[in-house]
């Protein structure tokens, strides 16, 4: 479940401009959504791998070049539909348990 | 002070401590071996590692130089260990699919278990793989095993070397057959929690009449699949024991022999072989402590390794043990072959100690009685006296006797008897023995140990000669030769038979027959007195005959009628050996008297005293034979 959340927060992370790695895991820290930072990049291949999203190299000034994650078109899909999901599930959960707590 | 080294990691030049090198390194591998079985591993490590490249680049800044095994260690906690970046993953599908794929283990592994172990855990982990549940039982054998000769303490250690321990959770599952999941975990303790009828109703649950029928002829089917498959199974682990029962017991024999242990070998061959005859036997044959050590070392390494091959592999068979391990096999097949080697340096090491053979003789005057009528006696001395074996092993046609706790080495000499040309009685004895070289063989011959008795009537050989403790077996032989002048008469009693060799007769009598006999010796070598020498009698023949030997008269009576006739073609025979004597007594007449012929022309010694002199030497000669002949009488 909490991969599934970790994978739709990266999606929406990179659907709001290109970033790279370190921007990614920023946002995510900052949120508490992950502990150590290796947890992202299995993720992030499989991602890839499963053609939601994409990378070009850009050449750093402080560095070798960096890979910057972009969304493709299906990934871009998939997110939309995400969002539509994760609505859902949000108002299912807060209306079980508000319901719970009026009762 | 620290030594640095120079990296470059992900694009990013590092000057790195080594202490934290390796660390990073090591953590990498980690990493690495986690991975191996995802999809695009390769990428994934290669991200950690810009990742972990930029935040040690960030650390150094300016100030700093060098990477110092903190900033890794850091950088590490940071990046996390890979069991973090799964761990938390109990819904791995997820939206979008798990690639992963758990380990693939459908059948047990076999593992020592840790957790019920003993001693080691092979019993615990063998009743697990076998699913005999309580290890209690496998023990009982096991130890009831050690009374017989310790296989299952060898067993025990085998097992105990080459299957490994359960060490991690997965391992342990594997161990019980169970595939390493996080689902199945979670099964396992949701199993453990939950209800036991829950399982019940799952097996028994759908157990409607007509459904059980409409399974029968699958289940059949499948029945017949599974009976034939555990046949195969069975045949298999049949083998695999047997494989293993072999190779246990023929380790056991190669091991045992440098300790003395009584193996199965020795306990195979009702007991006529111990340990310890063997390692006598490699002892007096190679010699030297050191090399038998080698020895020992060469024979665990040709015949001990194809044995614990064989168990090996047998336990494999029998337990579906699987080992990666190539290298161990073949560092093990290039010991075999090194093992090789060695027995073959050894051989040639040994052989060439036999290359060369070196003899001595020695020449025993005999002080028999002069009395030529005298019948001598040849017999054979068994006793060794305080070495009285023990214990008898023939080997090399060679006996290894072992007289308490010592052994000694005894053989048997050969005699053959022969016509001495001159001078009296005597007796060769040669001892033979081999070396590197010859001078040293000739040494070593004259330390085998052998002697005899004699007196005027009799000759008392010893049944074996001796090699002393010290001394190698180096094919020593003692070789007797008993010569004996024209008119001797000898008598073989019949235990001369165990050394006498081929010896030469002029009825060419076969050695066996001419035991318990008495022979004379003639010009034309050595002639039966007492057989009837056409027929070969048979043993019994002493049975039939008679015979009263009246020494002091030379008067031979014998009392069987039967054997009259034959005794009669005998005398005609000696009668005309007299006659031939007696043409040639006149021969030497015809020569005296020409010679006396000459002398009487030149010197006026007295001629006839000469001639006389001569006649009278001549006829000595002869007398025996013409003596006993004429003094043979028939009272019936």
């Amino acid at each position: 479940m909490r991969k599934g959340v970790l994978e739709y927060c990266i999606l929406s992370i990179i659907s709001k401009e290109e970033v790279y790695a370190s921007d990614i895991l920023a946002t995510l820290k900052e949120a508490k959504l992950i502990v150590v930072e290796g947890t992202l990049y299995p993720l992030l291949t499989r991602l890839k791998n499963d053609g939601l999203l994409n990378y070009r190299w850009e050449e750093s000034t402080s560095g070798p070049p960096r890979k910057y994650y972009g969304l493709t078109e299906m990934g871009q899909k998939f997110l939309t539909e995400m969002d539509t999901t994760w609505a859902e599930l949000v108002a299912a959960v807060t209306n079980t348990t508000t319901s719970k707590t009026k009762k | 002070m620290n030594k640095t080294i120079t990296s470059n990691i992900a694009g990013y030049v590092f000057h790195i401590d080594e202490n934290a090198f390796d660390k990073l390194d090591a953590y990498l591998n980690t990493i690495r071996s986690y991975f191996k079985d995802s999809q695009g591993k390769d990428e994934i490590i290669a991200d950690i590692e810009a990742r972990l490249a930029e935040m040690l680049h960030e650390k150094i800044g300016d100030m700093k130089q060098v990477v110092s095994l903190e900033d890794v260690n850091q950088v590490i906690i940071i990046m996390g260990q890979p069991e973090a970046f799964i761990d938390d993953d109990p819904e791995s599908a997820g939206w979008t699919e798990q690639k992963s794929q758990p380990r693939d283990s459908e059948s047990k592994r076999l593992f020592r278990d840790p957790d019920n172990k003993v001693i080691g855990g092979v019993c615990a982990g063998v009743s697990n793989y076998l699913g005999l549940g309580d290890a209690i039982w496998l023990r009982l054998a096991l130890v009831v095993s050690f009374f017989f000769f310790g296989t299952g303490f060898l067993l025990y250690l085998i097992l105990w070397i080459i299957i490994p321990e359960a060490k991690t959770t997965a391992d342990k599952l594997q161990m019980r057959g169970e595939n390493v999941t996080v689902s199945n975990i979670e099964k396992r303790v949701n199993e453990e929690l939950g209800t036991v009828k829950n399982k019940w109703n799952d097996l028994h649950g759908n157990s409607g009449a007509g459904r059980k029928i409409g399974n029968l002829f699958h289940r059949i089917i499948t029945l017949m699949g599974n009976v034939a498959l555990l046949l195969i199974k069975f045949i298999g682990k049949i083998i695999g024991f047997a494989f293993v029962v072999t190779g246990v017991i023929g380790l056991l024999s190669v091991i045992g022999i440098p300790f003395g242990l009584p193996t199965i070998i020795s306990l195979g061959s009702e007991g006529a072989m111990s340990a310890l005859d063997v390692q006598d036997i490699f002892h007096n044959l190679v010699g030297g402590d050191g090399m038998i050590t080698w020895i020992m070392i060469t024979g665990i390494l040709v015949w001990g390794i194809p044995m614990a091959a064989l168990a090996f592999f047998g336990i494999k068979l029998l337990f579906n043990f699987r080992s990666h391990n190539r290298g161990i096999g073949l560092s093990f097949l290039g010991l075999w072959i090194v093992g090789l080697f060695m027995s073959f340096a050894i051989s040639m090491i040994v052989a060439s100690d036999f290359s060369s053979e070196g003899s001595k003789t020695e020449t025993v005057e005999l002080q028999l009685n002069s009395d030529q009528n005298q019948v001598i006696n040849l017999a054979l001395n068994h006793e060794l006296g305080d070495d009285e074996p023990m214990f008898e092993t023939e080997i090399f046609n060679l006996n290894l006797l072992t007289p308490g706790n010592s052994s000694k080495l005894y053989g048997k000499p050969e005699l053959s008897i022969n016509m001495a040309k001159t001078g009296g009685p005597k007796l060769l004895i040669t001892r033979t023995a081999r070396a590197k070289k010859k001078q040293d063989a000739v040494e070593r011959s004259s330390k085998i140990d052998y002697g005899f008795a004699a007196n005027d009537t009799a000759i008392l050989l010893n049944g074996y000669f001796e090699i002393p403790e010290d001394e190698l077996w180096r094919t020593q032989e003692v070789d007797l030769k008993l010569l004996i002048p024209v008119g001797y008469t000898i008598y073989l009693s019949d235990e001369m038979m165990q050394i006498i060799y081929d010896i030469d007769n002029v009825t060419n009598t076969y050695d066996g027959d001419m035991v318990g006999r008495r022979w004379i010796m003639t010009p034309k070598g050595l002639a039966c007195v007492d057989c009837d020498g056409l027929i070969k009698p048979k043993k019994s023949s002493n049975v039939d005959v008679n015979v009263d030997i009246d020494i002091d008269d030379m008067n031979i009576r014998i009392k069987t009628k039967e054997k009259q006739e034959k005794l009669e073609i005998q005398q005609k025979r000696l009668e005309e050996e007299m006659e031939e004597r007696q043409r040639e007594l006149e021969k030497i007449e015809d020569e005296l008297e020409k010679q006396e012929f000459e002398e009487t022309e030149e010197a006026s010694i007295h001629p006839k005293e000469i001639l006389l002199k001569r006649v009278i030497n001549a006829t000595y000669r002869l007398s025996p034979t013409i003596s006993r002949t004429v003094s043979i009488s028939y009272p019936g």
